[in-house]
C-alpha cells in the first residue's frame, strides 16, 4: 500500500517537472550596453575547448555576456575582469543561427564577446571551482595527452582537450557515453570505494557514512556537473534505503532519484545529457529485467549479460542520438561490451596511478604507462569500431514524432513482452 | 600448437605492443603534425627544445609521442613570434610541462595568445630572454645559433610592416645535420640574411619552408645559397590560405619535400652513424610510424 502510494507521488512530482522543464520563462526585456571596457563578473564556465572557453559573465546591469576567450586565462567563477574589445547583442552575432539565439536569450544571454582583452581585477575564491581546477592539474602532471584529456573527460567532466579525431571514431564506435560524466562513472568509484571499507572493522553506518562523505567530496571536487549529482543521488537513496530496510528495488530508487533531481531543476528534462541517462538506464534495466527470467546457467552468461545490458542501453538511446545528433551506432553494441570492463580498469589505475605518485613517484610514473598502454588499447578499439563499414549511420534526420512513436512502440513491446513471460506489473518494481 | 607456444606468441605481441608506445631518447629532429602552423621538437637523450607550439593543443598529444613517457621537462622552449599558429601551443606547454627557459621574439605582442604567454611565463617564474643575431644556445649536443632579428634599422622597418618579419630565424646543428629555421619571415627578411650573413652560415641540410609554404617566403636567391636536400612544410590538409603555393614547391623541386598534411609527424632520428626519416602518417598504420627513406 505504501509503495504504491510513494510511486503515485513519485509519478506526479516527475510530471511536474516534465511540465515545469517544458514551460518557458518570459525573455527578459533588458536593454543592454554594449560600450566597451565593461566591468562583469563571472558566473558560469560553460565549456572548455583546446583553443577556447566559452564563458558567461554578468554586467553590473544585469546583463550576461557570453565570452569566447582563449583557454589559457584562468578565471575562477566569480572572479571581476574589464572586458575590452568588439562587443555584439545576440541576434546580430549569430545571425544564421536564429534557434541557438533563442537558446541563449531564453538563457538570459543578451551580448557576445569574441576573443577580447580580459583584464582580471580580482580573481574569484569559488571553492568548487578552485577544486575543479585542482583535481584537473593532478591529471594533467601526470599524463600525457591524450590520455589526460580522456581522463579528465571521465571523471572531472571537461571534455574540451580531446582531439576532434578521437570524439569522432567515440562517436561511429558508440562510446561516447564513457567521455562524460555518468552514473556509471560514479558507481565505478562507489563501488572502489565500498570495497576498499567492506573487511574494515567498523561498523556499517561508519562505511555507509564514510563512503558516502568520499563520493560527495569527489562529486563536489569535479564541480557538481548534474550527471555526477543524479549518480551520487541515486546511490545516497540506495544506502538509505537500504540501512531502513526500505529498499523495495531499483526500479523504484531510480524513479525517485529522477523525482528528486527534477524538483530541484525541472529544466532538466531539457537537457540532453539527462535524457540519454534516463533512456540508457531504463534500457539497460529493462534487459536486465528480462534476462533473469531467462535461467541462463552457462558459462557465457556474464557475456550474454553484457550484450543485454548493451543491446538495452542502445536500443534504449538510439532514437534520441539520432534525434539531436543524427548519429545511430549498431556497433557499439558489441564495442561497450569490451570497452566498458577496460574503462573500469583504466579507471582504477589512473586513480591508484594519482595516489601512489604522492607516495613514491617513480611507481606513479610507471602507473601512468599502464594508463596509457590500456589507453592505447582502448583508442584502438574504438577506431576499429568506427571503421567497420555500416557499423554506425550518420547525417540522419529523425524527426520528434518518430521518437514519441518509437518510444510507443518500445512501450507496447515491453507489455507484450509481460505478457509472454507471464510476469504481473507489480513484479517489475521488486 | 602447444599452449606454451600460443602463450610465447601473445607474450610477443603484447612486448611489441608496448615497444611501440614508447618513445625511445634519440637524438631527433621532429616536425610536429599540429595542423596549420608550426612546431619542431629537437630531443638528444632526455634533453629537449621545442620551437613553436602550433595552434590549439595538439602539440600535448605530439610531445607524448615523441618524448620519453617518464620525462615531463623540455629544456628549451622557443616562440618565433606570437601568432596563434605558432604561439597558442606553447600556453599549453606551459601549464603541462616543466620549462628550463623560454626564447622570445623582440618585439611587443600585439595578439591576445601573445599577451597571455608573457603573463604566464612571468607568473611561472619562467626564466626568458629575447632572441638577437648571434646568439648561440647549446642544449645537451646541439647548437641553435640566431640568425634574425639582425639589429638596425632595415629590421625594425621590416618588421614593423608585418609581425611575420619578426620571427626567431635559427640554424640549427646536431651532429653533423644542420637545419635553417624560418619561422614566417618573408623574403625582405630573407634578402636581409643575404646580404649581412656569410652563405656558409646559411647552407644547409634542411629548410623548415618559411611561412608554411607561402609565396611571400623562401624566394629563389635565398633557395640558391640555402641549398638544402630536404625541405620541411607544416600545412593542414584542409587551410584555405593555398598553402604550400605552387610557385613554392615549383622552387623546391631540387629537394626532397616532406608535408606534414601529408606525411604526418616527421622524424629525423640518428640511427647509429646515419640520419634516418621516418613518417608518422596516420592513415594507414597500426602500430604507428615507420621508416620511410633513408638520407
Amino acid at each position: 500500500m505504501f509503495s504504491i502510494q510513494y510511486f503515485v507521488a513519485a509519478v506526479m512530482v516527475l510530471l511536474l517537472g516534465i511540465v515545469l522543464g517544458h514551460s518557458r520563462a518570459d525573455i527578459p526585456a533588458l536593454v543592454c550596453d554594449t560600450a566597451t571596457p565593461m566591468p562583469a563578473t563571472l558566473t558560469e564556465i560553460r565549456g572548455m575547448y583546446a583553443t577556447h572557453t566559452l564563458s558567461v559573465f554578468k554586467k553590473d546591469d544585469g546583463c550576461s555576456l557570453l565570452v569566447y576567450a582563449p583557454r589559457g586565462l584562468e578565471l575562477i567563477d566569480g572572479a571581476r575582469v574589464l572586458i575590452d574589445g568588439k562587443v555584439e547583442r545576440v541576434a546580430d552575432a549569430f545571425t544564421g543561427l536564429p534557434g541557438y539565439v533563442k537558446f541563449l536569450q531564453e538563457d538570459g544571454v543578451m551580448l557576445v564577446a569574441r576573443n577580447p582583452q580580459i583584464t582580471v581585477e580580482k580573481q574569484g575564491v569559488s571553492k568548487i571551482s578552485q577544486a575543479r581546477r585542482i583535481s584537473m592539474g593532478a591529471f594533467t602532471k601526470l599524463f600525457g595527452e591524450p590520455d589526460a584529456g580522456i581522463l579528465i573527460a571521465m571523471m572531472v567532466g571537461d571534455r574540451g582537450m580531446i582531439p576532434r579525431e578521437i570524439t569522432d571514431s567515440f562517436q561511429k564506435s558508440g562510446i561516447t557515453h564513457i567521455l562524460s560524466i555518468s552514473g556509471f562513472h560514479v558507481s565505478l568509484l562507489a563501488g572502489v570505494l565500498v570495497l576498499m571499507l567492506w573487511k574494515l572493522p567498523l561498523p556499517a553506518w561508519v562505511q555507509y557514512a564514510v563512503v558516502g562523505s568520499m563520493l560527495w567530496t569527489y562529486i563536489v571536487a569535479i564541480g557538481a556537473p548534474p550527471a555526477a549529482i543524479r549518480a551520487g543521488m541515486f546511490w545516497t537513496l540506495v544506502v538509505v534505503a537500504y540501512r531502513m530496510r526500505a529498499l523495495v528495488g531499483l526500479p523504484t530508487i531510480i524513479l525517485l532519484t529522477l523525482c528528486a533531481i527534477l524538483s530541484f531543476n525541472p529544466a532538466l528534462v531539457r537537457s540532453i545529457g539527462f535524457q540519454l541517462s534516463i533512456a540508457a538506464v531504463g534500457g539497460l534495466g529493462v534487459g536486465i529485467f528480462f534476462f533473469r527470467r531467462l535461467h541462463i546457467s552457462s558459462p557465457l552468461r556474464p557475456l550474454a549479460l553484457s550484450l543485454v545490458v548493451s543491446l538495452g542501453a542502445t536500443g534504449a538511446t538510439l532514437p534520441l542520438t539520432a534525434h539531436y545528433f543524427g548519429n545511430v551506432s549498431l556497433i557499439g553494441i558489441l564495442v561497450n561490451i569490451i570497452v566498458i570492463p577496460l574503462v573500469a580498469l583504466l579507471m582504477y589505475v589512473a586513480l591508484g596511478a594519482l595516489v601512489v605518485v604522492l607516495i613514491w613517484k617513480p611507481l606513479g610514473m610507471a602507473l601512468s604507462f599502464l594508463v596509457h598502454v590500456l589507453m592505447q588499447l582502448l583508442l584502438t578499439v574504438a577506431s576499429a569500431g568506427a571503421s567497420i563499414p555500416y557499423g554506425s549511420f550518420q547525417n540522419l534526420i529523425f524527426p520528434l514524432w518518430a521518437v514519441g512513436a518509437y518510444y510507443i512502440c518500445c512501450g507496447a513491446l515491453f507489455i507484450i513482452a509481460l505478457r509472454v513471460f507471464r510476469i504481473r506489473f507489480r513484479e517489475i518494481w521488486v | 600448437m602447444s599452449a606454451h607456444v600460443w602463450a610465447g606468441n601473445g607474450l610477443c605481441l603484447v612486448a611489441i605492443f608496448l615497444l611501440q608506445l614508447i618513445p625511445m631518447p634519440f637524438q631527433q629532429i621532429a616536425m610536429l603534425d599540429i595542423g596549420q602552423g608550426d612546431s619542431l621538437l629537437f630531443q638528444d637523450g632526455t634533453i629537449q627544445v621545442l620551437v613553436d607550439g602550433g595552434p590549439g593543443a595538439q602539440v600535448l598529444e605530439r610531445l607524448t609521442e615523441e618524448m620519453p613517457w617518464y620525462d615531463k621537462k623540455l629544456e628549451v622552449v622557443v616562440v618565433t613570434h606570437f601568432d596563434r599558429d605558432h604561439a597558442e601551443g606553447i600556453t599549453h606547454v606551459l601549464q603541462r610541462y616543466e620549462v628550463g627557459m623560454v626564447m622570445l621574439p623582440n618585439y611587443r605582442p600585439t595578439t591576445n595568445i601573445g599577451r597571455q604567454l608573457l603573463s604566464q611565463i612571468i607568473d611561472k617564474k619562467i626564466p626568458y630572454r629575447f632572441g638577437w643575431y648571434g646568439q648561440l644556445l647549446i642544449a645537451g649536443g646541439m647548437q641553435f645559433r640566431v640568425m634574425s632579428p639582425i639589429p638596425g634599422q632595415e629590421w625594425e622597418r621590416l618588421a614593423k610592416s608585418k609581425s611575420n618579419n619578426a620571427s626567431l630565424i635559427m640554424r640549427a646543428d646536431i651532429q653533423d645535420v644542420s637545419m635553417l629555421l624560418t619561422g614566417d619571415a618573408e623574403k625582405g627578411i630573407e634578402t636581409q640574411l643575404l646580404n649581412s650573413v656569410s652563405s656558409q652560415a646559411l647552407d644547409v641540410d634542411i629548410l623548415k619552408v618559411g611561412h608554411h609554404g607561402s609565396k611571400t617566403s623562401t624566394s629563389q636567391q635565398f633557395l640558391n645559397v640555402v641549398t638544402p636536400s630536404t625541405s620541411l612544410i607544416s600545412v593542414s590538409a584542409d587551410n584555405t590560405y593555398g598553402h604550400p603555393t605552387a610557385e613554392v614547391l615549383s622552387r623546391l623541386t631540387n629537394t626532397t619535400i616532406f608535408r606534414t598534411d601529408l606525411n604526418g609527424t616527421i622524424s629525423f632520428f640518428r640511427d647509429e652513424n646515419s640520419w634516418r626519416v621516418r613518417c608518422g602518417n596516420k592513415s594507414n598504420l597500426l602500430f604507428g610510424q615507420h621508416v620511410c627513406i633513408n638520407k
